[in-house]
């Protein structure tokens, strides 16, 4: 999509709908800084922009816009030219990398959980760094999914490429577990091509070079599954809007568009297989009542809501919508000192009906998202696929 | 299941339902009754979407609506048989049939004198403008009221910006409408009714209207304020949440849709620019893309096209005659007639008259034939065909 701010008629649909700029007043709002902040890009005026930096990247503007303008991207545009003014602190640079915390952290377990769950550390971190001391950092697994997945013996079947992510590799492997259970089940036999971080922590820090590094990276080994007659599938639509979209759109790594041709959500890929009539189908009845929190980033893949689709194959289930919003976490967004109070703000309204509706346990897709909900509100969190792999019995 | 590219157009509307303002549109005064006025409209102009519906739908169609308010806690107010005639926040007046009830008391046909209060640093409304130009009504012997205004200064919102939307949400508050009452009161006089632009709760307006009411002891109305409307918006979310609680699934932001279609027969899209699906079928499609602001028309140099299926759209193929030279005439913009035509059962139909899918219907802006802008027709046309369109559809399932 290429960035065309004509298409905007002003009519400031995104600022009504924009989470971070109901939530705080240091932010002016995705119409000023997107298509009306172009407007003197294009004449080569820098824009000074620290509130540029408020964006919660969640798209919310692109998806309530109804003249298709690309508000986000013209956004991100804004950024990199401010960036090259400003080069990124040494706290954007770590939260950035934090594949590389997650490596560590997984290596150094139970030190590093101990470390993070350390009243001290977590002071020095927050006057010394601005890394918020009040947002729990999750607890590395040292047995990563990756492991896991290596220690289990080959199956047979039709090859499938699964791009895990790093959560799901350092974190909590049980949805990757899930998603490789789930497409056994279906007949094929999942790889694990060689993959890094998708790169946006990167982006959301900043630091699109080497997002872009890490961008080749990928691509060169996913391209090669490709080539190798295995379509990708991604169970985080964080991971997956950054190979699909952002590569091509933000970071403009060349042959990128042969990820969005071959990717795949992995809820979308399976309801494609139900509608060829190739999914499996054995499903035991699960008698409850589950409510659905949709990611942000599920939306900006733009294909609908394939999980609800899909979960609504379960005899039985009864999947409820929760209202719609951000969560407000944004991957590093919510970690940020300055930042922690509007990710609270922002996410209030989603925390405020899961309360209300007394679940116990929330379904979405995204990682943080998860993490957010579940931290703030105490209630059980899982993928949508966990539920389906459950309804395929054990 | 609701399929959408983005927000729609009820962000940018007043939240009042339009029923027929204007007849025939280059009239200068407003009718006081869209109801008397149909049999003439039949006469006049035979393609009208009014005329397709009936009268009788579209009185069952804004029954409906009014019931539907009114069960959801956001009570709309009127009939189709009248018109109030609301004060805009430039100070001149707008012909509409239902209007929430938070605005009711506004009706410039109720005599008496009004105090229009605004909030210093809100742009959007400004009650000196608007006074001087009402009260130029009134001195004219046109409207009832005579008005005052009133300014409030030192309105804190936390740092956030004083706009129509945060000050919505700022009313949701109870403390911070206590505090707005107690200043809003040395501003009143004994007998005066207060108006105030439509900021007063962005998810309860009718609690915090009610709440001021009862504290102030005095009769208060809303006034339309330029986009994003905060009552367009209450509507839009009044009727997102009634539809959600009955199970229908909403997609946003849904830039590409790629038609399934066989022999005259819709059987769904497929979302997402590669042919990857998910797919979505139905057994009956209701399209209501609206016009070019909503995004269901659009043009190039040489045609104007349907966005979406790209079905035939009436237009003269003179590209002079799309526009009207006078900006704002009231005989409004020819490009606000054209659309789709439909038949007597709102299918959209080719050149030759024959439906062009068997299960599918169109509703608003995106019919031909209804100019919504000069004839201010918008909501009641939407609602009425919707209605008709909606129940048309549901019979095929």
């Amino acid at each position: 999509m290429k960035a065309n701010l004509d298409q905007c008629i002003k009519c400031s649909i995104c600022n009504a709908y924009c989470p971070v700029l109901k939530a705080t007043g240091l932010f002016p709002g995705p119409k000023l800084s997107g298509p009306d902040a172009q407007r003197f890009r294009m004449q080569r005026k820098a824009i000074p922009a620290d509130w540029l930096e408020f964006c919660d990247y969640c798209k919310i503007c692109e998806t309530v816009c109804p003249h298709n303008v690309p508000i986000a991207e013209m956004h991100i545009q804004s950024r990199k030219a401010w960036g090259t003014k400003r080069p990124p602190s040494f706290r954007n640079w770590l939260l950035g990398h934090s594949y590389l915390l997650e490596k560590l952290g997984s290596w150094a377990t139970p030190i590093s959980n101990w470390a993070f769950g350390w009243g001290f550390l977590r002071w020095l971190l927050d006057r010394g760094l601005g890394i918020d001391r009040r947002i729990k950092i999750p607890a590395f697994r040292r047995r990563t999914f990756e492991k896991w997945f290596r220690s289990r013996g080959l199956t047979r079947g039709k090859p499938i490429a699964y791009f895990y992510g790093c959560y799901t590799n350092y974190i909590d492997p049980t949805p990757g577990q899930a998603v490789v259970e789930v497409l056994e089940k279906n007949g094929f036999q999942v790889t694990l091509p060689r993959q890094e971080c998708c790169g946006l922590p990167l982006i959301g820090n900043d630091l699109f070079d080497l997002a872009a590094n890490l961008g080749e990276r990928n691509l060169k080994s996913l391209r090669k599954s490709v080539e190798e007659g295995a379509e990708i599938v991604f169970s985080s639509p964080s991971c997956g809007m950054t190979l699909t979209q952002e590569y091509e759109n933000i970071l403009h790594i060349p042959g990128a568009s042969i990820l969005a041709e071959h990717t795949y959500e992995i809820s979308q890929f399976l309801l494609m297989l139900y509608e060829e009539g190739r999914l499996n189908t054995d499903f035991r009845e699960i008698n409850e009542t589950y409510f659905y929190h949709v990611p942000c980033h599920l939306r900006a893949l733009k294909m609908g809501l394939p999980a609800l689709e899909l979960l609504s194959l379960i005899p039985g289930l009864r999947v409820i919508e929760l209202p719609e919003g951000c969560c407000g976490l944004a991957g590093t967004y919510g970690y940020k000192r300055e930042k922690y109070e509007v990710a609270r703000e922002v996410g209030k309204e989603i925390f405020r009906a899961i309360r209300k509706t007394n679940a116990r346990m929330v379904i979405s897709d995204c990682e943080a998202c998860r993490m957010q909900i579940g931290q703030q509100t105490g209630v059980k969190t899982f993928h949508p696929i966990q539920i389906l792999r459950r309804a395929y019995g054990e | 299941m609701i399929i959408a590219r983005g927000m729609g157009s009820l962000p940018l509307t007043s939240g009042c339902i339009d029923g027929l303002g204007y007849f025939p549109n280059t009239s200068k005064t407003p009718l006081s009754s869209p109801f008397t006025a149909l049999g003439q409209l039949r006469q006049n102009d035979p393609h009208h979407p009014y005329v397709k519906v009936g009268q009788e739908e579209i009185l069952s169609a804004l029954a409906c609506f009014l019931e539907l308010s009114r069960s959801d806690g956001m009570p709309y107010a009127g009939t189709f048989d009248s018109n109030f005639l609301i004060p805009t926040p430039l100070g001149t007046f707008h012909p509409t049939c239902l209007v929430p009830e938070t605005m009711k008391s506004g009706a410039l046909s109720l005599p008496g004198r009004v105090l229009l209060l605004g909030l210093a640093g809100l742009k959007d409304f400004s009650p000196f403008l608007a006074v001087e130009n009402l009260n130029l009504l009134h001195s004219q012997g046109m409207i009832a009221p005579s008005f005052r205004a009133g300014d409030m200064e030192g309105l804190d919102l936390g740092g956030k910006a004083i706009n129509g939307l945060n000050l919505a949400r700022a009313f949701d508050e109870k403390d911070f409408r206590e505090k707005f009452i107690k200043r809003a009161q040395t501003f009143l006089r004994p007998g005066e009714r207060l108006g105030l632009p439509a900021i007063l709760g962005f998810h309860s307006s009718f609690e915090a209207w009610n709440d001021l009411k009862e504290k102030m002891a005095t009769e208060i109305f809303e006034i339309p304020m330029p986009p994003p409307s905060v009552p367009g918006i209450r509507l839009y979310n009044l009727l997102k949440t009634h539809l959600r609680e009955r199970g229908v699934r909403i997609f946003m932001g849904v830039s590409s849709l790629r038609p399934l279609a066989e022999d005259r027969r819709l059987k769904g899209f497929s979302l997402g620019s590669s042919q990857k699906g998910p797919f979505y079928r139905a057994s009956a499609f209701v399209l209501a893309t609206g016009k070019f602001v909503g995004g269901g028309l659009d043009s190039d140099r040489g045609r104007i096209y349907e966005t979406l299926l790209d079905m035939p759209v009436l237009y003269p193929q003179d590209r002079k005659k799309w526009f009207n030279p006078r900006l704002l005439g009231t005989e409004g913009q020819p490009f606000n007639l054209f659309g789709v035509e439909v038949n007597e059962h709102l299918k959209p139909i080719d050149p030759g008259g024959q439906a062009i899918y068997s299960n599918l219907f169109a509703a608003g802006g995106i019919i031909a034939h209804a100019d919504s802008m000069s004839e201010k027709s918008g909501g009641g046309v939407a609602i009425s065909t919707g209605y008709m369109a909606g129940k048309l559809a549901a019979a095929m399932k």
